[in-house]
C-alpha cells in the first residue's frame, strides 16, 4: 500500500484514526502494531515472514547488548554488535545487490549464468537501517533496549515511516513508544502536514513526472540544449516533492500518533554549498551515515588524508544505497568530490562569493548530479549531460522545447516558489493564528487542497480505453 | 481552550470527508462498465487464502475501490481544470488545441507489426492479383488540424509515415488523402471532442478514393442530416475537458438503391446502417453501424456486379455510407474482431474489390492485419 493511493488516503487512514482513538490507552501500541502489520501484509504477505524474522534477531541482540553493557563486557558487545550489523547488512546485500553483483562480477569466478533472486520486501533498505541505528545505540548505552517485543516491533514496522521512510533513529523514537500525548494541536497539524505532503506529490511531483516522461522519451541524440535542460529541471522538481512529500506525510501521520519525528528535508535547493545540501536533503539518511559510519570511522578528527577516507567510504555508500546500479555508485562518488573539495580547497573560495551566485553554482551541480541519478547507464547520463551544454547536437532551442516551456513553464515556476520557504512561511503564519476567521479560512484551503488532491488520486487511474473504439 | 475546539476542525473535516465518499461509494450499485471510459470496471475481489497470500486481493480491492469511487467521471474534470489552470497543455495522452479542439497524440509505431503486416498485404496482393486492391491509410486530426494545435506541439510527420508505406507496397493502388484533407482543414473533418473523423472528413476523401475505386462520384447527391448536437467523445473523457459538445451529421446518398445490412454479431438484417439507439448512449459515433463489429455484410440493388471487401478499423464505419450506391455487396471485415480467415469472403463472396481503410495511428500499431491475411494453401 502507497501513503499517496486512494485507498489508503479514503479508508485505511480513517478507520486507523477511529480505531486509535476508539482503545483505551494501554492498547494503542498493539493496534499501531497491528495497523502496521496489515499496511505491509497487504500487497505481499510473504514480506511478513522476513520482517517479522528481522524484529526478533535484532530484539534479542539489542537486549543482549543491552546486558553486556550494564555488566561492561566490553569485547563480548562487540562482537555481538558486529554480528548484528554484518547479518542485517547481509540480508539487505542479498536482496537489493546481490544480482547485481553477480552480473558485474560473476565472470572473474567464471560463472555466467543469471541468478534469481526473490524480490526485496518493501521498505528493506530503511527498516535495515533503523534496526542498525537500534543496535548502535543500544552497545553505546545511548538508550536501553526496548523490554517489549511488540514495541521494538513497532519501532520497526510503523507503517507512516516503513516504505519510504524517513529513517527514525532508535534514540529518537524509543522514549516516545510508552510515553506520548495525542493534542489536538498535534493532531491539527499532524493532518495538516499530511494533507500538504500528498499535494506536493500527487499535484506537483506526478505532474512534474508527465513533463520529465515526456521529454526523456524523446531521443538523447536529437535534444536541444533548452529541452535537456528542461527534463532535468522537471525530474530535479519532481524528485523533490515526491521524496519530500512522502516524507511530511509520514512526519505527519506520526504526530497524529504522537510521535514526533524530525524533519527529513528542509528547502534543500536553497542551499549555498553542497555540505549544505546534504544537511538539507534526506536529512535522515545524512544523519545516519555520520552517526554510524562516519563517526564510528573517526570523522573528521584525524589526519586529512584519513578524513578524505571517511568521506569516500562514506558517499560510496551513500550512492550504493540508492540502488544497485552503477550510476548511483557514481553520484555518490560525485557528490563525495564535491564534498572533499569544498572541505579543503574552496572552502576559503566560497566565501567570498555571494550568496545568491553560490545557491545558483550549488544548484546546478545538484541538477547535474540527478542527471547522473536518473540515468539509466552512465553514457546515457554523459550524452544528456553533454546536451545540457550543446555538446554533440548545438541546437540550443527547438519546437519541442518552446511547447515544454509552454505547457509545463507555469508549472515549474510554482514549482519553484513551492520548494522555497516562503509559501510554508505563508502556510504555517495562516494555520496557527488565533484569529476565528483566518482559521476558517485555513481549514477551507486544506479541504481544498484535499478535493484537489482526490481528483489527481482518481485521474491518475483514469484509462480511457480507446483502443475498442477504432 | 480556544485553540483546543479550533484545532480539531481540519481532522474532523477530514475523517467525515473521507468516510461520506467512502459511504456514497459502497451505497451506490455498482456499475459493471464505464461508458465515460470505456473499459469494463474492476469487479469486487474475491476473498479466498490464495488471493490474500498472493497480493491479489489487494490489488483487486484497491483497483476496485478506485474504479467505483463516488462520481468518479467528475472528480476528473476537476483535475482537468486545476491542471489547465496551471497552463497545462496536454493531459492523458491528449492535446488540448485551440477552439476547443482535442487531438490524440500519434502512438509511437510499432516497426516490427507495421513490417510484418505490409508483406502480408504484399503477398496477397501478389497472390489474387485478379482482385482490384486500394488502400488508403487517413492521417490523424493532430496532423491534418496542426494549427489547431496548442503552440509548437510536437507531431509526427505523418505525411512522411504515409510516404515510408507506400514506397514498401507492391501491387496495390495507394490513395495518399492528406493533400485533399490539407486543403479543406479550415472545415471541420474531425470531430472536436473524438478521435475519429466527421462524415465531411470522410465525404473528402471518397472523393479522391473514388477515382482509384474505379467509380463515379461526381453526379450524386447528398440529403444530410444532423442526428446529434450533445456528442462528448473519446477524448473528452480521456483528458477531462467537458467544454464543447459535437455535431454528427450524417449523408445519406439521394438513389434509389436500396440495401440491407447484417451484422455476424447480431439478430438478422436491418434496412439502415445508422443505428438511432446509439445516439441514447454515450458513444455516439457508434450510430454508425451501431460501433464495431467483427463482419459487416451489406446487399444492395444497385446492380453492378461489383463485390467490395474492406479490411477496416472503425474509420470506415462512417465511410461506408457513401459507398452503397456502386457495389452489390459490401463486406467490412475488422481483424481486430474476426477470426477468419481473409480467404473465407474472396473465396465464398465473390470478392471483385478490396479497399483497405485504416486511419494512420492504428494501421501504425495494429497487430492484427498479418494475422488475417494469412493465406493457407490448402483451404478446402
Amino acid at each position: 500500500m502507497s501513503l499517496s493511493h486512494l485507498f489508503f488516503v479514503f479508508l485505511f487512514l480513517p478507520v486507523s484514526l477511529i480505531l486509535y482513538k476508539a482503545v483505551p490507552q494501554k492498547c494503542k501500541n498493539i493496534i499501531l502494531l497491528l495497523l502496521s502489520i496489515i499496511f505491509i501484509a497487504w500487497g505481499n504477505p510473504s514480506d511478513l515472514i522476513l520482517i517479522v524474522c528481522s524484529i526478533l534477531f535484532n530484539y534479542f541482540t539489542a537486549l543482549e547488548l543491552g546486558n553486556f553493557f550494564e555488566s561492561g563486557k566490553k569485547a563480548l558487545k562487540n562482537i555481538v554488535l558486529f554480528t548484528g550489523v554484518a547479518s542485517n547488512l547481509l540480508l539487505l546485500v542479498f536482496f537489493k545487490y546481490w544480482a547485481f553483483l553477480w552480473e558485474n562480477f560473476g565472470g572473474i569466478f567464471g560463472i555466467s549464468r543469471g541468478v534469481s533472486v526473490p524480490t526485496a520486501p518493501v521498505g528493506i533498505s530503511f527498516f535495515t537501517f533503523s534496526v542498525i541505528s537500534c543496535l548502535f545505540d543500544v552497545s553505546r548505552g545511548k538508550e536501553k533496549p526496548v523490554k517489549n517485543l511488540l514495541d521494538f516491533a513497532l519501532y520497526v514496522t510503523f507503517f507512516p515511516k516503513v516504505v519510504s521512510g524517513p529513517i527514525v533513529p532508535y534514540h529518537q523514537m524509543v522514549r516516545q513508544l510508552n510515553a506520548r500525548t495525542v493534542t489536538a494541536e498535534s493532531l491539527e497539524e499532524g493532518i495538516r502536514r499530511f494533507i500538504v505532503g500528498l499535494s506536493k506529490k500527487v499535484m506537483l511531483s506526478n505532474s512534474l513526472g508527465i513533463f520529465y516522461n515526456a521529454i526523456t522519451k524523446l531521443p538523447t541524440d536529437s535534444l536541444s540544449t533548452v529541452s535537456a535542460w528542461l527534463g532535468a529541471l522537471f525530474y530535479s522538481f519532481m524528485l523533490y516533492f515526491d521524496f519530500s512529500g512522502y516524507s511530511d506525510m509520514a512526519i505527519g501521520l506520526g504526530e497524529v500518533f504522537g510521535f514526533s519525528f524530525s524533519k527529513n528535508f528542509d528547502y534543500p535547493y536553497i542551499s549555498k554549498s553542497m555540505t549544505d545540501f546534504w544537511r538539507r536533503w534526506h536529512i535522515s539518511l545524512g544523519s545516519w551515515f555520520r552517526d554510524y559510519v562516519y563517526i564510528p570511522l573517526g570523522g573528521s578528527r584525524c589526519a586529512k588524508p584519513r578524513i578524505i577516507l571517511n568521506l569516500s567510504i562514506v558517499w560510496l555508500l551513500t550512492g550504493i544505497w540508492h540502488g544497485a546500479n552503477w550510476t548511483f555508485l557514481v553520484w555518490g562518488v560525485y557528490n563525495g568530490i564535491l564534498l572533499i573539495l569544498e572541505k579543503f580547497i574552496l572552502d576559503r573560495i566560497l566565501k567570498k562569493i555571494p550568496a545568491a551566485l553560490r545557491i545558483a553554482m550549488t544548484f546546478l551541480f545538484t541538477v547535474i548530479g540527478w542527471v547522473i541519478f536518473f540515468s539509466d547507464s552512465l553514457s546515457g547520463a554523459l550524452k544528456f549531460i553533454g546536451r545540457m551544454f550543446g555538446i554533440g547536437n548545438g541546437v540550443l532551442i527547438d519546437s519541442s522545447a518552446l511547447y515544454y516551456l509552454s505547457s509545463g513553464g507555469i508549472l515549474l515556476l510554482i514549482a519553484a516558489f513551492g520548494a522555497a520557504p516562503i509559501m510554508s512561511m505563508l502556510g504555517g503564519r495562516l494555520a496557527r493564528s488565533n484569529n476565528i476567521f483566518v482559521n476558517i479560512v485555513s481549514v477551507i484551503l486544506f479541504a481544498l487542497l484535499l478535493v484537489g488532491c482526490t481528483a489527481c488520486m482518481i485521474s491518475d487511474t483514469y484509462t480511457s480505453f480507446l483502443y475498442a473504439q477504432f | 481552550m480556544k485553540n483546543r475546539k479550533q484545532g480539531l476542525w481540519l481532522i474532523s473535516l477530514f475523517i467525515c470527508l473521507t468516510l461520506c465518499l467512502d459511504i456514497l461509494t459502497f451505497m451506490t450499485p455498482a456499475k459493471d462498465f464505464s461508458e465515460t471510459e470505456n473499459r469494463t470496471l474492476a469487479k469486487s475481489p474475491e476473498i479466498s487464502f490464495d488471493a490474500l497470500s498472493n497480493g491479489s486481493f489487494a490489488d483487486g480491492a484497491e483497483d476496485y475501490f478506485s474504479d467505483h469511487f463516488a462520481y468518479r467521471d467528475r472528480w476528473s474534470a476537476i483535475t482537468f481544470y486545476v491542471r489547465s489552470l496551471l497552463g497545462q497543455r496536454e493531459m492523458n495522452g491528449v492535446y488540448i488545441g485551440e477552439d476547443n479542439y482535442l487531438f490524440l497524440i500519434p502512438s509511437e509505431p510499432n516497426s516490427a507489426a507495421l513490417q510484418k503486416n505490409i508483406d502480408a498485404i504484399n503477398d496477397f496482393a501478389a497472390y489474387r492479383d485478379d482482385i482490384n486492391q486500394c488502400m488508403a491509410i487517413i492521417p490523424n486530426s493532430a496532423f491534418i488540424m496542426k494549427h489547431k494545435l496548442p503552440k509548437h506541439a510536437p507531431v509526427p510527420d505523418q505525411s512522411e509515415q504515409l510516404g515510408t508505406i507506400k514506397g514498401k507496397l507492391k501491387n496495390i493502388t495507394f490513395t495518399d488523402v492528406t493533400d485533399t484533407l490539407l486543403s479543406h482543414n479550415s472545415e471541420d473533418l474531425y470531430y472536436h471532442t473524438d478521435h475519429h473523423w466527421t462524415s465531411l472528413g470522410a465525404y473528402h476523401a471518397f472523393i479522391k478514393i473514388a477515382d482509384d475505386l474505379q467509380i463515379d462520384a461526381s453526379a450524386c447527391r447528398y440529403d444530410i442530416h444532423t442526428v446529434t448536437d450533445t456528442f462528448e467523445g473519446t477524448l473528452s473523457s480521456k483528458s477531462g475537458s467537458h467544454i464543447y459538445k459535437d455535431t454528427i451529421e450524417i449523408y445519406v446518398p439521394k438513389t434509389d438503391i436500396d440495401y440491407n445490412i447484417t451484422y455476424s454479431d447480431g439478430s438478422g438484417a436491418k434496412g439502415s446502417m445508422y443505428e438511432r439507439e446509439c445516439l441514447e448512449t454515450k458513444d455516439k459515433y457508434a450510430v454508425f453501424l451501431g460501433g464495431n463489429h467483427p463482419v459487416v455484410q451489406i446487399k444492395t440493388t444497385a446492380d453492378t456486379q461489383r463485390h467490395l471487401l474492406i479490411i477496416k478499423d472503425s474509420y470506415a464505419n462512417s465511410f461506408v455510407q457513401f459507398l452503397t450506391p456502386y457495389f452489390d455487396e459490401i463486406v467490412l471485415a475488422d481483424p481486430r474482431y474476426c477470426y477468419d480467415s481473409i480467404e473465407t469472403f474472396v473465396n465464398h463472396q465473390g470478392i471483385t474489390d478490396i479497399l483497405y481503410l485504416y486511419n494512420l495511428d492504428t494501421f501504425q500499431t495494429d497487430t492484427s492485419i498479418a494475422d488475417f491475411l494469412c493465406i493457407t494453401p490448402n483451404t478446402d
